[in-house]
């Protein structure tokens, strides 16, 4: 099930660097959950050619996300905006205590600076030149 | 013959699945007989919520579930 998830997400971020055909084939197997007996039938194609397909479909996804972390850098933002989001609630019932409100305001600039951080290989080297 | 499906819905980056039950001779027009429930595998944990009755109605009734569909049928404790 977890797989579903993942390839989902996958798409969302790199689906549009796929071929046609690739994009195609994902969103029939992941998204409309045809069989490889289906699909095949539906493209006029082997089942195994099927089959490949989705497997470097998937592979190609997959080498995206090792080389740009999109989807690592989306879901972290997502999660320090709930963190805000529930500081900001804590902020309100702060109101007629500055000292306890500007420790919550503290803890979210500490939340923006962090969403701004690169993922990844941070602290690499810029090359000679740029 | 009829088949218990999953399908994508959802925004960008915050998918979540429908179960439906769709004809088989036309899975690719978007429409279905009915929705039995849904998977949202954004939440921690994951969401799975199937009207029971209605899917063991339907498998009764020869309808035939997906693997993926399967799978939540037995977390919702339908097989």
């Amino acid at each position: 099930m977890k797989q579903v998830y993942e390839i989902s997400l996958l798409y969302d971020f790199y689906g549009e660097l796929l071929t046609p055909p690739q994009q195609e084939i994902i969103r029939m197997y992941y998204f409309e959950d045809l069989s490889l007996g289906e699909i095949s039938e539906a493209r006029g194609a082997s089942r195994s050619a099927a089959h490949d397909l989705i497997r470097r479909s998937v592979e190609k996804l997959q080498s995206y996300e090792e080389r740009l972390h999109w989807i690592q850098w989306f879901q972290r933002e997502q999660a320090g905006i709930e963190r805000i989001r529930t500081l900001v609630e804590q902020a309100r019932a702060q109101v007629d205590h500055p000292e306890a409100m500007k420790i919550v305001l503290d803890q979210m600039d500490q939340q923006t600076r962090e969403l701004g951080l690169p993922v990844g290989e941070s602290g690499r080297e810029v090359p000679d030149g740029v | 013959m009829v088949k218990i499906r999953l399908r994508r819905m959802g925004a960008k980056g915050v998918p979540f699945y429908r179960v439906v039950v769709a004809d088989e001779r036309s899975p690719r027009n978007g429409r279905f007989i009915e929705e039995l429930g849904y998977y949202d595998p954004t939440k921690e944990p994951s969401v799975v919520k199937i009207n029971v009755e209605q899917a063991k109605k339907w498998l009764s009734q020869g309808a035939q579930p997906t693997e993926t569909v399967q799978k939540l049928l037995k977390i919702a404790g339908v097989q």
